[in-house]
């Protein structure tokens, strides 16, 4: 591909203007980020390990809290990876552990992300004193850490699923309606916004239907680091004793329960260490490939 | 390469490295440091220096690779920018270029990004204080929301917020020092 | 005297394939002469400027010829010689002056870093020589305006900083890269004369690159032609815009709008093709009418047809004996119809920007069938008058009726008849489209929302547009940035009349597009106004170019309109003063060619 030019841009016009963000076609977008060899590793962790938190279950030797040996044994006999502190199989709890993660991490991204995209593109579009109180709003959200947001709550009403994926997700609404609202105010800006408007369109088929198609691509940056920290969040709150089943096979209170062992039988710390970075680093891979593919997208745009 | 690295590690959950080191520096492969950081109730924290070392570590860990990407992007941008190639093409030395015409320009995004980790510092890190059994405001919190203690938590979190609310303060007059074309709307 | 510098053989390449961007360049400047170098957008132009200074954009790279400044060839030297070389011996004046400046530095030290530079006599003060660079383009040289910042300066001061940072160590060379554009016409012949007494009083040559002939051509005693990468055409501006030796230079010139006579433009088919695709033989041949077999086989050299004229064509002699052709004809204007109610008549419209009121007043008729232009400064209340008529300025007071039917502020609480029946095209074709829309969808949109047809229908009338607007079918699959910007602009005219608009509002539609695009699309908008009836409202800047489409003509300024009447009769004896100035400050082949041949010859002029 020349470095210099696209094909539209020579001779019957003037060279475009460097134009931020310009979105290309979405799903060009993904296919060309998977060039890069940063995006190809990301998406194979977690792919790897997503496969592993669903079909886990499905293939472990024990059930999660069958005792199959003496506390904290090493790996032989029945458990292959050992027993952890209760005698139970480290590796069937491995296996079992990532699905409660995974699932809360899913699904409060998913909500904070609906929610917050609507509200920064209403308030990139709106330009006028709504956008002023939407924002303020979100900045009142955004002054306590997610994490601490996430405690109180719990500590408030219980460490039910439900509680832990409304706190993140409302503690990723605003963070998502920022960056929302700053990807859309440059493109509100452009003509094919307005010659909308003079048609009559009505509002919200241009925010959803024009708006939104053209501030994909650092939208999808920010849902992969949101997704991180989604997951970093369950992970520590779960560490901290609070999961919604605390006995229940969970990477977080595995490595808490496991850590006293760890010069002894280390694999029932080491194990779900291993899997939670990886599965962090590789969400975080995935979102630099696409911000580097951007970023690219527009140097190319704007060379000579 | 290097920024790979700094993208795996800004991507770590904190406690996952804070654990991480433990295993290394204190309890399993070597021992030079101390596992726990309690601070006995009426003395300073600088009093037991070696206990301070590994949670400050972790948090540099947890903090650093944003503010050390976000620099690399933004010195990048502004790499690019007409006024440095300009710079270049009117003969100046290029450390004259890097230091006077590059690096003001490149600063702006950068306090912002300071400032939003610092502001995450004061209370986001109740795990590294957990692992290290280090009494912070986040324990607090924590422990003032378990036992019903009202006052408490409302104190600490107009803390929390305030910080909040300075360090952005801060960050913005800090953005307006080295933007000039700021100034003249005040 | 030898020459001030001497190119040859300049080839520039694509870093990472190797593909050549810029061959075969060769030519000469001696001291005090401007040569012009002329040059769509993709010709290379600009490439050729910056490696005069050793320069070359990010992926491209230098990889043959010489540029000898004196004695001295710059792509020899190693880096930190050519870093010497710049801002002394030869510097650059840039396109952009608003984003050239550091936003964050003062100008006063932006002026004088770029003396303690090349200083090596280390003489630390510099404010008796940044006072005499003030003055010398015309700038205020007391230490209060030096300390301020570049937003705080206008677009014309900027630029001029940007010449006294170049004039400032007297070089031998200075390279101007369109350095008037986006600045007013007033500005512009300010800065142009600026230009031309500097060179002249210190004896130093010149390169100036532009799109724009006319301006070239008030400037420049000799001028070089680039098309595809190489020069075309090189020789003194009078003979050439008298009889230009080469297809290109030829059809260039005719699409360049005149103030006299009512000419119509003729653009030229097809577009220039980017580095790597071009063909083998005559780079030009695929779009000359002119072309044989021997011109797709083999590159033409450069090759003189009379005395430092040369020309890159094998028909170069045929060239020079044909007629201008549709160039230059007088254009078929309807007469406007009086009679029937004006398609739009706006009373004292007063509109502002918060609480600044940049409209004052202003009353306006447009007549059915009729296209007036618009023409004014920016800054002169042109475009809200335009964008209040479309419903897309809300902040206004007075009446604007469509056929009579008054019309609200808001687009969004008018009719769907009333926006139907009001179209606009805006200016930036980059902008204008919906990057994640198909063409057939974006031409499609408005028969969706005003409910004119729909499926199939639809389908057939996509067609029809694109085919009027001389796009083959098959750019209805396409995306807009696979489009060129002359494209584009075809793309936002289909999508305007697809729905059979009253009134057409077209707001400087082609100020982002080449000369020769230009051409074409004012050529598409006329005809197509003509054979549709429509009423247009023609916004623009350029008053030699209302003479190509326009009937009537309202000028502008600060808000007020100056003067109105019938095109011809205004361009011909303006009665108002400002209406006059403008007309003098325009840059037209006519009056510059006339003036160029008044001028003193050179002591001795250069070719090869």
């Amino acid at each position: 591909m020349s470095a210099v030019k696209g094909a539209g841009e020579v001779g019957g016009g003037i060279t475009a203007p460097a134009e931020s963000p310009v979105p290309f076609r979405n799903s060009s977008l993904i296919f060309r980020a998977l060039r890069l060899w940063r995006t190809r590793i990301g998406a194979a962790l977690v792919g790897a390990l997503v496969l592993l938190a669903i079909i886990g279950p499905y293939v472990a030797p024990y059930g999660p809290s069958v005792p199959v040996g003496e506390p904290n044994s090493t790996p032989g006999g029945n458990a292959v990876l050992g027993t952890d502190y209760l005698g139970q199989d480290v590796l069937s709890r491995f296996l079992y552990g990532g699905r409660g993660i995974l699932v809360m991490a899913v699904i409060a991204t998913a909500i904070g992300l609906i929610v917050g995209v609507a509200i920064g593109l209403v308030a990139a579009y709106a330009r006028n004193a709504l956008d002023d109180v939407l924002m303020r709003g979100m900045d009142v959200i955004m002054a306590f850490p997610q994490i601490m947001l996430a405690l109180v709550a719990v500590a408030v009403v219980g460490p039910q699923a439900w509680v832990i994926v409304v706190a993140i997700a409302l503690t990723t609404v605003p963070r998502i309606a920022r960056v929302a609202r700053g990807a859309a105010q440059p493109v509100v800006e452009r003509d094919f916004i307005a010659c909308s408007e003079a048609m009559g369109v009505p509002r919200w088929r241009i925010l959803f239907g024009e708006l939104l198609p053209n501030t994909l691509g650092p939208l999808m940056v920010e849902a992969s680091l949101r997704m991180t920290y989604s997951i970093g969040v369950i992970a520590a709150l779960a560490f901290l004793g609070l999961a919604p089943d605390p006995n229940g096979a969970n990477w977080g209170t595995m490595i808490q329960q496991n850590q006293i062992a760890l010069s002894v039988q280390p694999w029932g710390a080491v194990m779900p260490i291993i899997a939670i970075a990886l599965l962090t680093m590789g969400t975080g891979l995935i979102g630099d490939g696409i911000a580097r593919t951007a970023a690219g997208i527009d140097r190319s745009r704007s060379a000579e | 390469m290097s920024s790979i690295l700094l993208l795996a590690l800004a991507a770590l959950p904190e406690f996952v490295v804070a654990v991480v080191l433990v295993i290394l520096l204190a309890t399993i492969v070597f021992h030079v440091l101390p596992a726990i950081s309690t601070i006995p109730p009426g003395s300073q924290p600088w009093d037991n220096i070696p206990a301070l070392i590994l949670p400050c570590l972790t948090l540099v860990i947890a903090v650093a690779p944003y503010v050390a990407r976000i620099m690399r992007a933004s010195m990048i941008e502004v790499l690019e920018s007409d006024y440095v190639e300009m710079a270049r093409l009117k003969g100046l030395p290029e450390r004259t270029v890097l230091l006077r015409h590059a690096l003001p320009n490149a600063l702006g995004p950068v306090f912002q990004v300071i400032a939003l980790n610092l502001a995450y510092l004061a209370g986001g890190i109740v795990v590294v204080e957990y692992v290290f059994n280090y009494s912070g405001i986040g324990s607090a919190l924590q422990d003032a929301v378990v036992n019903h203690d009202l006052p408490v938590v409302q104190a600490l979190a107009m803390l929390i917020a305030a910080v909040y609310v300075v360090l952005n303060l801060l960050a913005d007059v800090a953005t307006i020092m080295v933007t000039p074309k700021l100034r003249t709307r005040l | 005297m030898s020459a001030a510098v001497s190119v040859e053989n300049l080839r520039i390449e694509i870093a990472a394939t190797g593909t050549p961007v810029v061959s075969d360049v060769s030519f000469a400047i001696a001291p005090g002469e401007i040569l012009g170098l002329v040059g769509e957008s993709g010709s290379g132009k600009t490439t050729v400027g910056l490696a005069l200074l050793g320069h070359a954009r990010r992926g491209l790279r230098i990889a043959g010829g010489s540029v000898l400044l004196g004695d001295r060839d710059v792509l020899t030297q190693d880096e930190e010689e050519r870093r010497k070389l710049r801002g002394s011996a030869v510097s650059y004046v840039p396109q952009d002056p608003a984003s050239s400046l550091n936003p964050a530095l003062r100008i006063g030290l932006q002026l004088r870093e770029v003396l303690d530079a090349h200083d090596s006599g280390g003489a630390r003060d510099y404010s008796a020589r940044i006072a005499e660079m003030m003055r010398a383009v015309a700038l205020p040289d007391d230490r209060a305006f030096l300390k301020r910042y570049p937003h705080e300066l206008s677009g014309g001061q900027q630029q001029r900083i940007g010449l006294a940072m170049a004039f400032a160590n007297r070089p031998r060379l200075i390279v101007l890269d369109e350095p008037t554009t986006g600045l007013d016409v007033t500005t512009q012949a300010h800065v142009l004369s600026t230009v031309r007494e500097l060179a002249a009083l210190h004896d130093v040559a010149a390169l100036y690159v532009s799109h724009d002939l006319a301006v070239v051509a008030a400037l420049a005693r000799r001028v070089a032609v680039m098309y595809a990468g190489r020069v075309v055409e090189l020789g003194p501006a009078d003979a050439m815009f008298a009889s230009a030796g080469h297809p290109y230079t030829r059809r260039l010139i005719g699409a360049i709008p005149r103030l006299t006579g009512g000419r119509s433009l003729v653009g030229i088919p097809g577009r220039a093709l980017s580095p790597g695709k071009r063909p083998g033989g005559c780079g030009f041949a695929p779009r000359c009418d002119l072309r044989i077999g021997q011109c797709e086989q083999e590159m033409p050299e450069l090759r003189p047809i009379d005395t430092d004229h040369m020309v890159r064509c094998i028909r170069a002699e045929l060239v020079m004996t044909q007629d201008p052709g549709k160039a230059g004809e007088p254009v078929e204007m309807p007469a406007a119809d009086d009679a029937e109610v004006p398609a739009l008549r706006i009373t004292d419209l007063v509109a502002s920007y918060g609480r600044h009121e940049v409209v004052h007043s202003v009353s306006l008729a447009l007549a059915a069938h009729e296209c007036l232009a618009l023409v004014g400064e920016s800054g002169s209340g042109k475009t809200t008058i335009a964008r209040a008529v479309a419903g897309l300025h809300h902040a206004w007071t007075g009446t604007i009726a469509l056929d009579g039917a008054e019309l609200h502020p808001s687009a969004r609480k008018r009719g769907g008849d009333a926006r139907r029946r009001i179209q606009y095209i805006f200016q930036n074709p980059y902008g204008s489209l919906n990057p994640r829309r198909t063409v057939g969808q974006i031409v499609a949109q408005p028969l969706k929302i005003f409910g004119t047809a729909g499926g199939r229908e639809a389908d057939k009338r996509v067609a029809e547009m694109l085919e009027r607007v001389s796009l083959s079918s098959g750019y209805a699959r396409r995306y807009p940035d696979q489009l060129s910007g002359g494209e584009r602009q075809r793309v936002a005219i289909a999508r305007a009349l697809v729905c059979d608009p009253t009134v057409l509002i077209c707001d400087e539609v082609t100020s982002a597009l080449d000369v020769s695009v230009q051409a074409a699309i004012v050529e598409l908008l006329g005809s197509l106004q003509r054979d549709l009836g429509l009423s247009m409202l023609f916004i623009t800047h350029n008053l030699p170019l209302v003479r190509s489409i326009a009937q009537r003509v309202a000028v502008l300024s600060q808000g007020r309109i100056v003067e109105a009447g019938e095109v011809g009769q205004v361009l011909a004896n303006p009665s108002q003063p400002y209406t006059r100035q403008l007309l003098s400050d325009t840059p037209s082949l006519e009056t510059a060619i006339a003036d160029v041949s008044l001028d003193e010859p050179p002591a001795e002029t250069f070719g090869k």
